[in-house]
């Protein structure tokens, strides 16, 4: 029996721990370590969880929606919930740590989504990426606050950047639009915000944005104006169609203009009102603008037509004030009866009236007031114009006005006393001067003037019949004379000595002859026709001598010699009486008191009309046209009849001087009929000048009679 | 429990194998001939390495199934899923299958290899009433499958490589594909540092009980 082989003794050696241990135990705890290392400095570098309170979380998505600060990632939204109440929304964004120190009170955040307008299209990147919520602060850390309101648009002028906000009033027919461009001669340099009611429900405010470098344009004088839609005005110069530019006639917009240099830089959120029109703005350059005016109340006896609202209120002639409104008012109980009265309101500017400030107290302004009427001062109604219709309220200080009071307890405004209204009834007088003018014997006074001028043509007929008549005597002698002169001219040395001069002076002498010739054919019968001839042949004498020079002498000559026999022929005699007789005739028709009466007459004429339009003048009646303009088209075309016979006469007037002219010309110069006759034809020229002008002036004028001008 | 042919273990044979080249060497042999690896009948530290690399792994897998694995950006829209949520995302989508591929080679199998090596490493360690040959194939398995869970790790990097079309699309992977693909690297380290020899010792030590009794 093989014996068992001895139990291996297994000693189970105690080995020491590091060598129990295997160091793959590293391996978990260094896993370990990087985890809890990794979780610890998320944890550090995790930001603040601030809350956005919203109206409505449209596209916010927990997890993924982005917080940016100038388009950078700065926080991520980590819950959208409900504020107690579900009133709002509240949105949980964890912030950047490096970011959330800048987050303090003045930060503004808003949902960025995309936007169609009429202005144009933004957030486009958002179609595709999904909303995000931007936000904005300045540079100077403050400390994080943890709840903010959210905005639902974009602010105006987004913290740290420089510009000018301000606080735009629509006036009455302006609709101010969000977002609208606010432009400076065609540039963009604002934007006008979401407007909104006013506190007071008057009107509409808008917040706006002016930015830098364009903020310095805005000075305390600027107005600002509604450029959008269009105007469309049909006037004598044709169909107008006015808008600034499209984008502003469907997105509207604002512009502005400093109309009077000076004014003072304004400060933030300064008040402005924007006005209907550019026009408007200008006029109203001046006003410290409506709703800063003092209301008052005036009642006047009667309804008087014609005062409107808007109508100015003046002090001598400036104006300080607008009515406001016309109402009628029947009060029994102050009145002791039931008739109507006019009551109205009217707002007094206080930066007119020079006050003080240009935001006096109301107080101050009726103080003012009192005291003013206590001494004396008035309302009352006055026409506006001399022209217009309409009227203004003019407060007037009246010397001896009865005791009255500020009545300041009247409702609703405080009460001006008045006074008697001044209406002009200029439409009256300018009616009755111009039909007196209508009424003048303008038509008859021409009538005579043209019969008159009808028998001078006549006469001055039977004057070229009387200068072929044989009692015409003078003329031979006088004809002599010309000739001697003739010859003394002929025969003198210059024309001997100086050939190149025969040329001129055989010229002067055809045309002489020609005149010569003309005169002889009417003096064919003349009996002095021998002497005539020897004076040609004296002249033939005289041309013969110059004949060695020139060659074309003999022919002239001839021709001299011809006329001189045509003239022999001549009845002079009878042309020189006739002649005669005509200068006597012309005399006796000049001392003819018709004649010396012509001048006068026009002259008559022309004072009355004068008279007329001093008249008119003095009556103011060059008022209320609209009244009055009938009568003086009638009279004004009653003038036009008129002068339809004025260049009839003065055509006669010149044919009548051209025939006494031509009667006149073979006169010597020096006869004491020519010199008397020459006088009356000037005179006349000089009356039928005046019709003349007259008559031009009238037609090109008419109402140049009324307005004596 | 006996064998009905026993086969005789090295140890019993005082032979000494070698793990990786299979080569057997006389006892007390301190390194492989063949191969050149340190040679120890059984390795006393097997479970320590296995239960530590468990442990790696088991942290890794945390941030695996918390952090988004991918991150498609479609036209400027970010969209990050963790694995599950990708799963879900893909069956709400109607396609359950390729879910279920997900789920199954993403959560499941990385989930049972857990639990297969826990159970090996507490199995060798405490008496066991579980069969010697159900035991190997449990581990052949765990090591045989492991390899499949990197498919997910595959999937994100080449569609990370494929899809880079700037801002129209692109996938970039997630933190979550990394601690995923140490997750299944740690667990398949933690695998093979399991001594199966282990459970052979567990089954003569039962065996010895027996011949006590």
């Amino acid at each position: 029996m093989p014996t068992d082989p001895p139990e291996l003794k297994t000693l189970s050696a105690r080995r020491p721990l590091y060598q129990r241990i295997s160091l793959v135990w590293l391996v978990p705890l260094a896993a370990v370590v990087i985890a809890v290392a990794l979780a610890a400095q998320n944890w550090a570098a995790r930001g603040p969880l601030i809350e956005l309170l919203f109206d409505e979380a449209t596209g916010i998505t927990e997890g993924s929606t982005e917080l940016r600060y100038r388009d950078v990632t700065v926080g991520h939204v980590e819950a959208v919930e409900f504020e107690p109440g579900l009133e709002r929304v509240v949105v949980k964004v964890r912030l950047n740590q490096d970011i959330a120190d800048y987050v303090d009170r003045d930060a503004v955040f808003w949902v960025v989504k995309p936007e169609v307008t009429t202005t144009g299209v933004s957030g486009l990147n958002t179609v595709l990426s999904g909303v995000y919520i931007a936000g904005v602060w300045d540079a100077d850390p403050g400390g994080v606050v943890l709840r903010h309101e959210g905005q639902t648009k974009a602010p105006l002028l987004p913290a740290g950047d420089s510009g000018l906000l301000l606080t735009l009033e629509a006036a009455a027919g302006v609709a101010l639009t969000a977002n609208a461009p606010i432009t400076y001669k065609g540039l963009e340099v604002g934007r006008v915000g979401t407007p909104e009611l006013s506190a007071d429900r008057q009107s509409a405010i808008a917040p706006a944005v002016i930015f830098a470098p364009y903020d310095q344009l805005v000075r305390s004088t600027t107005r600002f104006w509604d450029t959008s839609g269009f105007s469309f005005s049909l006037g004598a110069s044709g169909a107008e169609l006015d808008f600034s530019s499209l984008s502003s006639l469907i997105a509207g917009g604002v512009s502005f203009d400093t109309v009077i240099s000076g004014g003072t830089p304004v400060s933030d959120d300064a008040p402005f009102q924007v006005f209907a029109s550019q026009s408007d703005a200008r006029q109203n350059v001046f006003d410290a603008g409506r709703g800063n005016g003092v209301p008052f109340s005036i009642i006047f006896e009667d309804n008087v037509s014609g005062l409107e609202v808007d109508a100015p209120v003046e002090v001598r002639g400036l104006k300080i004030g607008v009515v406001t409104g016309i109402t009628g008012i029947v009060d029994e109980a102050r009145f002791n009866d039931s008739k109507v009265r006019l009551q109205i309101s009217v707002e007094l500017n206080p930066a007119e009236l020079r006050l003080a400030s240009p935001n006096a107290a109301d107080q101050a302004v009726e103080e003012f007031m009192a005291k003013r009427v206590q001494s004396g001062l008035r309302a009352r109604l006055v026409s506006t114009g001399l022209f217009a219709t309409g009227l203004k309220v003019e407060l007037i200080d009246v010397a001896d006005a009865p005791e009255a009071e500020l009545v300041r307890d009247h409702d609703p405004y405080p009460l001006i006393p008045v006074t008697e209204s001044v209406i002009s009834d200029a439409g009256a007088s300018a009616e009755g001067m111009l039909s007196r003018l209508g009424e003048l014997p303008i038509e008859e006074l021409m009538q005579s003037a043209v019969r008159f001028l009808d028998t001078a043509t006549g006469l001055a007929a039977n004057t070229t019949m009387l200068v072929q008549d044989d009692t015409v005597r003078a003329i031979p002698a006088d004809v002599r004379a010309l000739l001697g002169d003739v010859r003394g001219v002929v025969g003198s040395a210059e024309i001997q000595g100086l050939p190149g001069q025969t040329a001129q002076l055989l010229t002067d002498l055809n045309s002489t002859v020609t005149d010569l010739r003309d005169l002889i054919a009417q003096v064919e019968e003349a009996r002095a026709i021998e002497k005539l001839v020897q004076t040609v042949e004296a002249a033939g004498d005289v041309a013969a001598s110059a004949e060695a020079s020139l060659a074309g002498m003999p022919g002239l000559i001839e021709s001299l010699t011809e006329t001189a026999e045509t003239a022999r022929a001549l009845p002079l005699d009878k042309l020189v009486a006739r002649v005669s007789d005509v200068v006597a005739d012309v005399e006796t028709l000049l001392e003819q008191p018709g004649t010396r009466a012509i001048p006068q007459t026009l002259n008559d004429t022309l004072n009355e009309m004068r008279l007329a339009l001093s008249e008119l003048r003095e009556g103011g009646t060059v008022a209320a046209l609209n009244d009055t303009m009938a009568s003086a088209r009638s009279a004004a075309t009653a003038i036009e009849e008129a002068t339809v016979d004025l260049p009839q006469i003065s055509a006669r007037i010149d044919a009548l001087l051209k025939q006494a002219a031509a009667t006149l010309a073979g006169y010597d110069q020096g006869s004491e009929i020519n010199r008397t006759a020459r006088s009356a034809m000037t005179a006349l020229t000089r009356a039928a000048a005046a019709v003349e002008s007259l008559a031009r002036a009238l037609e090109r004028r008419p109402n140049s009679l009324i307005l004596g001008r | 429990m006996m064998a009905d042919t026993p086969i005789p273990t090295t140890k019993e044979a005082g032979l000494l194998g070698c793990r990786y080249c299979t080569r057997v060497w006389p006892s007390g042999t301190k390194t492989c001939g063949c191969c050149g690896s340190k040679l120890v009948s059984r390795d006393l530290q097997s479970l320590q390495k296995v239960w530590a690399w468990w442990l790696v792994a088991l942290i890794c897998y945390v941030p695996a199934n918390l952090y988004p694995m991918l991150r498609t950006s479609t036209l400027g829209s970010v969209s990050q899923d963790t694995i599950v949520g990708g799963a879900i995302t893909l069956a709400e989508h109607g396609s359950y299958f390729v879910a279920g591929v997900i789920l199954l080679a993403s959560v499941v199998i990385p989930i049972l290899k857990f639990l297969a090596i826990a159970y090996l490493a507490i199995s060798v360690a405490r008496p066991s009433t579980a069969r010697e040959g159900t035991r190997h194939m449990l581990f052949e398995l765990v090591e045989y499958i492991g390899r499949w869970s990197m498919i997910d790790v595959f999937v994100v990097a080449i569609l990370s490589s494929l899809v880079h079309l700037g801002n129209f699309a692109s996938v970039e992977p997630g933190p979550a594909s990394l601690t995923f693909a140490l997750t299944v690297v740690f667990t398949m380290i933690s695998a093979q540092s399991f001594d199966s020899r282990l459970i052979w010792d567990q089954q003569e030590f039962e065996k010895d009980t027996d011949r006590a009794h």
